[in-house]
């Protein structure tokens, strides 16, 4: 497909017909853009921004999402080390069980870990959604880093083995350093997944100040029929999603590497 | 480094690289910790309680199958059945052909090729709420999809597509598609990156024509990248809930209700919990059991090549 001639035209053509399917793609944003700034205009968002409950929404979600982040990279790396050069029986066996996480639909577990929760008293903790966020994220992350650990040449833990490292000393020094594109992987996936979470956190978090952002925005809907200002909840919405959308778009090299690393590899 | 004897050394490499010990254990305990917890105990759980009678309060009374033949007489769980089935067929199915022949376009490195995925992977990131929430008011009566169609003259074709028991599904579908469309072309673009130049220059001197490489060239070089998508599409719709649930809480008249949101109508709106557990067992042996057949297939076609 890399003919010289008669490529202009070609190249035009496809580019016209990508642009324009782009720009059909993007209508749902801009419909909500539209809405939310008619009847009102910028101040609509002023309204949205003094909110009452709206910073605690987003605190909730950032306390619930930056833990896992930390749990999972913490836990998920030493076990992916483990799993890519250390030996132990039934290593391949615990592995695979490992990944069984991956394919198991979250409303078939709600049911038990709601009586869970509620017999450990944990309704309305934080704990409540990062100890099943966690034990959900935890596969594919862990599959990337240890993906990516066994590609390390083995030259080089040797190396340090015979310098007098112990396993957990090659694991600091050596492995984690250069293994920061598996880490961001880990990263942006688990956040993805427990910043959008919403089934566990509608269960599990009844109580209002203890929600997070997805149950933020259908808090509003609701609110939207006793006020009937469906503009400001446009606003909101958009409010909502801004964090993500520019995240995204900072960083998107990140997110997509994220979501295709281990894809390729399967 | 010669301050320590070969066999020294030796001993010191073999201590823990090709010795187990109960140490290296201590490494996967974490994850194994968390997985008994919140996976493998939720799962023994349902499996038990999927032979009961319970209401989520009382105690649980022993049934045996009961719920499985109930199962199988239960109108609205084929209804959820047929729409995983749509769910499947359509979603996947839409979502990697239109990822792929993104992807490929794509590919031909335009100007303002990242602007344009970065458009298209957008939906990706977004909380699944929250666009549920924003296609609500499009697929609304007044609202931008009725309107567009009147506009254009196409008036006759509206419907209240969340309304309507025969359109519903299909409407979700469309949101899903416009979901997730662009995780399967960005992972195709990737897969596609990986297809040596070569391959296309030796077909193009042999006289093969734009269509005629990509059946034969581009198609099967991505038989990997095909399974994964299929297996992360399968495994994603089994698991949808969120757009579903918002979007029309499983009606009008549970028609659009898919296994995941019926299980959770069962089990916390009418409160038949152990109804609900066998359902989540059914469920789960799915999931597994449609990814075992990908993988087969794929492990049969790759010892075939």
């Amino acid at each position: 497909m890399r003919w010289k001639k008669g490529n202009w035209l070609r190249k035009s053509i496809i580019q016209l017909v990508l642009l324009s399917f782009a720009g059909l793609f993007l209508t749902p944003i801009i419909y909500i853009v539209y809405y939310s700034l008619s009847f009102g205009g910028i101040s609509n968002y002023e309204i949205v921004i003094r909110t009452p409950f709206l910073p605690r929404f987003f605190i909730n979600s950032i306390v619930v999402t930056g833990s896992c982040i930390l749990i999972v990279v913490g836990l998920g790396s030493l076990a992916a080390y483990a799993f890519s050069q250390l030996k132990f029986p039934a290593k391949n066996g615990l592995f695979y069980l490992l990944l069984i996480g991956i394919m198991v639909p979250t409303p078939s577990i709600v049911i038990p870990l709601f009586q869970l929760m509620r017999k450990m008293g944990l309704i309305n903790n934080y704990l409540a959604l990062i100890g099943p966020y966690v034990a959900i994220n935890l596969p594919y992350p862990m599959l990337v880093m240890k993906n990516y650990f066994d590609d390390i040449p083995k030259a080089i833990s040797e190396a340090a083995v015979i310098e007098g490292c112990g396993s957990f000393a090659v694991f600091r020094k050596i492995m984690m350093p250069l293994s920061v594109p598996a880490l961001a992987v880990a990263i942006v996936w688990t956040f993805l997944f427990s910043w959008t979470e919403f089934l566990f956190a509608m269960v599990f978090m009844p109580m209002k100040q203890m929600q997070t952002i997805p149950m933020a925005a259908l808090y509003y809907n609701g609110l939207v029929y006793f006020t009937g200002k469906e503009n400001e909840l446009c606003a909101i919405i958009l409010v909502i999603m801004l964090p993500t959308i520019v995240a995204y778009i900072l960083l998107q090299g990140l997110f997509i590497k994220g979501m295709t690393a281990g894809a390729l590899k399967g | 480094m010669s301050s320590l004897s070969k066999e020294m050394q030796k001993s010191r490499k073999s201590r823990f690289v090709n010795h187990s010990c109960a140490i290296n254990y201590l490494y996967i305990l974490g994850p194994c910790l968390f997985f008994a917890i919140f996976l493998a105990y939720p799962i023994v759980f349902i499996s038990i309680a999927g032979l009961h009678k319970w209401n989520g309060v009382s105690k649980m009374v022993f049934v045996g199958l009961t719920n499985y033949a109930q199962m199988l007489r239960d109108r609205f769980f084929f209804i959820a059945l047929r729409n995983n089935f749509y769910y499947i067929v359509f979603a996947v199915g839409i979502q990697m052909g239109l990822g792929l022949v993104l992807a490929v376009l794509l590919n031909e490195k335009l100007r303002g090729s990242v602007v344009i995925r970065t458009i298209f992977f957008l939906p990706c990131v977004i909380v699944p709420v929250v666009i549920a929430l924003v296609w609500l008011r499009m697929y609304e009566p007044g609202g931008l999809i009725t309107a567009t169609l009147r506009k254009i003259g196409l008036g006759v074709f509206t419907r209240t597509w969340l309304g309507d028991p025969n359109t519903v599904i299909f409407a979700i579908i469309a949101v899903n598609i416009w979901e997730w469309t662009g995780l399967d072309m960005v992972i195709y673009l990737a897969g596609l990156q990986n297809i040596p130049d070569e391959l296309y220059e030796v077909a193009r001197i042999d006289g093969a024509g734009g269509i005629k490489s990509f059946i034969y060239i581009t198609l099967p070089m991505l038989r990997g990248t095909h399974f994964a998508l299929l297996i992360l599409g399968i495994t994603g719709t089994l698991k949808t809930f969120d757009l579903v649930w918002v979007l029309t809480k499983g009606g009008p008249y549970y028609s659009s209700h898919l296994l995941t949101t019926y299980i959770f109508n069962r089990g916390f709106y009418v409160h038949k919990m152990g109804y609900a557990s066998a359902l989540s067992i059914f469920l789960l042996i799915l999931s597994l059991s449609l990814t075992i057949y990908v993988l087969r297939i794929y492990a049969g076609k790759r010892r075939g090549i």
